[in-house]
């Protein structure tokens, strides 16, 4: 390997980076993830509803519940007074008992509301689980995001890991498979530039880029996170993954398969993700997986923990998983008898 | 010392031989043609010679060193122009160029006189992109030969070009020749290579068929014709005919007749050659 090589490769990288455009992926994420957790999400913790019920249905239960919540009740005699009301946007929704069954209710919205009927069906959903807990029902673990979040912050790690698999994973793949279609890469294989020196290049320019990307969305949201925390693992989850699209980039025989390939990794990435917090024996294994190690990693920076002894493992276990994709990576494109 | 010499060089790709058993030298200096139809096994022997495909056998070795242990020494002493412009689309010729001249540590002053040589000074800041397929071909050839290699590979160089584009490639080749560079090209152009090449190999299903200078496969492989125009009954007819004694012999009975109006002698050209060096089987 030689540094000047890998340098010259890193300056191509960084001119072609911002000449074609691909800077704007990296930039939209950031800017997307701030406008939800600064607006949508803040919007839907923060807004307190008026809901209207019938001063017939008061002593229900339900009715009992809402008004003892976080939301603004108020009675009215009838239903068509309350319908009036609701017109005239005095209320944003009338609960009343549905007419087939006692123990149903129907929320009554205005028709072009849809988005804030969600958020009351929502916050009244909350209501009633916290109040009539079941063992059937999946409890949402609130005590382990402590008091000092909001809960919106919880959702965070998903998104972070969202842009290293775009920008680090999806992305990268397609820029090695297009060089390699290209055969602008052929170029760099007939020159004093080595494959590794180009593999090296290509790998820390997509973390750099994966990185900076991260730390944009952290400095746009505003959210006070332990950094130490994040940067390792943001790092090394960046470095995994170009790793990744090197391996996937080089084995594929041609740039369709590539992109096919890594949109498929791409949702197995993923799927871990959601089968976290889901009640199963077994699932504990799933913390072998990098997607889980970085997201664990993710979930204590935004807890603001501060970084620990036992991180330690995750960490030699992220860059030994990393090591192992370029070496299998090395490992094929020395097999292979015609590039 | 021969700049590159090839023995035996076998290519298979599964059962089919792309390349079989191809031998020959180049020398300091010289312009040596690859020619053949599309599939004959041109460009795998370019890719073998460049270290970008390994032979199934065979021996190649480039200024003395073999290829196969010494790419990291080779390397830097060649130049290629691969036949697909694979320049960076989003990047300006100049920037094409400064890219390759820090790969190789030069240093990138000397872009500006190239770029002058090759005319494209006043459209060097200009993203590719726009560039015409004449102007990338350009580009390409001269990011081949900044870092001043000692052997240039060039594949169709200058195919499908106009011919003030081909004239002004040609021209440079010929100045990088007479420096003591020496070229292994390939292409369909015949008055291309006619006007470059010094020797020329035919390949054919994978098999080097023929190796000479151009006059020498031209006297070998084509037959000089007569172009013979005559009066018939009633209008002016022209004939090509082979230098055969039937020919003459209808030749010297439109003369008797005092029917002839003009007679020239054709040479072979290497297209006449490229079809029938196309047409023999294994």
């Amino acid at each position: 390997m030689n540094y000047k090589h890998i340098l010259v490769l890193l300056e191509k990288d960084y001119r072609e980076f911002f000449s074609s455009k691909a800077w704007i992926v990296a930039m939209v994420f950031p800017l997307f993830i701030a406008f939800i957790f600064g607006t949508v999400y803040r919007e839907a913790e923060n807004t307190k509803f008026k809901i209207a019920y019938l001063e017939s249905e008061a002593e229900t239960p339900l009715i009992k519940l809402l008004s003892a919540a976080n939301i603004a009740t108020k009675p009215y005699p009838s239903l068509t007074d309350a319908r009036q009301a609701l017109k005239r946007n005095d209320l944003d929704a009338v609960i009343y008992t549905n007419t087939k069954s006692e123990n149903r209710f129907s929320l009554l919205i205005p028709g072009n509301e849809v988005k804030k009927g969600l958020l009351i069906t929502n916050a009244i959903n909350i209501v009633l689980i916290q109040q009539f807990s079941n063992e059937s029902i999946p409890q949402v673990e609130l005590e382990y995001a402590g008091k000092t979040i909001e809960n919106r912050w919880l959702a965070l790690p998903l998104w972070l890991i969202q842009i290293i698999l775009t920008v680090c994973f999806l992305q990268n793949t397609a820029t090695i498979a297009e060089e390699k279609s290209k055969k602008t890469l052929h170029s760099f294989l007939v020159s004093p530039a080595s494959m590794s020196d180009y593999l090296v290049a290509k790998m820390l320019w997509n973390s750099a880029i994966g990185l900076a990307s991260l730390i944009l969305t952290i400095v746009l949201t505003g959210y006070k996170i332990n950094l130490p925390n994040f940067l390792i693992f943001g790092l090394l989850g960046c470095l995994f993954f170009a790793s990744l699209s090197l391996l996937i980039a080089i084995a594929s025989p041609h740039a369709l398969f590539a992109r096919t390939l890594s949109t498929c990794v791409y949702f197995v990435s993923s799927l871990p993700l959601m089968a976290k917090d889901i009640d199963l024996g077994w699932k504990d294994i799933l913390n072998i997986l990098p997607t889980i190690q970085i997201f664990n990693g993710f979930e204590a920076a935004i807890m603001r923990n501060a970084l620990q002894l036992n991180s330690l493992t995750t960490i030699i276990s992220l860059l030994i998983q990393t090591g192992l994709m370029i070496w299998i990576t090395a490992l094929i494109y020395h097999q292979k008898k015609d590039f | 010392m021969s700049i590159i010499s090839v023995e035996n060089l076998t290519k298979e790709f599964g059962t089919r031989k792309a390349v079989d058993n191809i031998s020959f030298n180049l020398a300091k200096g010289e312009i040596l043609g690859l020619l053949g139809p599309n599939g004959a096994g041109k460009t795998t022997t370019m890719r073998m010679l460049m270290g970008l495909s390994k032979p199934s056998s065979g021996n190649i070795r480039l200024f003395g060193l073999d290829l196969n242990k010494n790419l990291k020494k080779i390397h830097p002493r060649i130049g290629v122009a691969f036949e697909k412009p694979n320049l960076f689309e989003n990047l300006s010729g100049y920037q094409n160029l400064a890219i390759y001249c820090k790969l190789y540590q030069k240093p990138t002053s000397a872009i500006k006189p190239l770029l002058e040589r090759m005319e494209l000074a006043d459209r060097a800041n200009d993203p590719v992109k726009v560039y015409s397929k004449g102007m990338k071909q350009r580009i390409l050839i001269l990011r081949a030969l900044i870092h001043e290699p000692e052997l240039l590979f060039l594949d169709e160089p200058a195919s499908g070009l106009d011919p003030v584009s081909s004239r002004i490639i040609w021209d440079y080749l010929k100045e990088q020749q007479q420096k003591g560079i020496s070229i292994v090209l390939t292409s369909h152009d015949m008055e291309e290579v006619d006007e470059l090449c010094n020797r020329i190999g035919f390949i054919n299903h994978g098999r080097l068929i023929a190796l000479a200078e151009p006059y020498v496969l031209k006297e070998k492989y084509g037959e000089k014709t007569l172009k013979v125009v005559y009066q018939d009954s009633s209008s002016i007819k022209e004939e090509v005919l082979s230098p055969t004694p039937e020919h003459f012999q209808y030749l010297q009975t439109l003369y008797q007749k005092k029917r002839v109006l003009s007679v020239h002698s054709q040479e072979a050209t290497l297209g006449d050659i490229f079809r029938i060096l196309s047409s023999q089987e294994n």
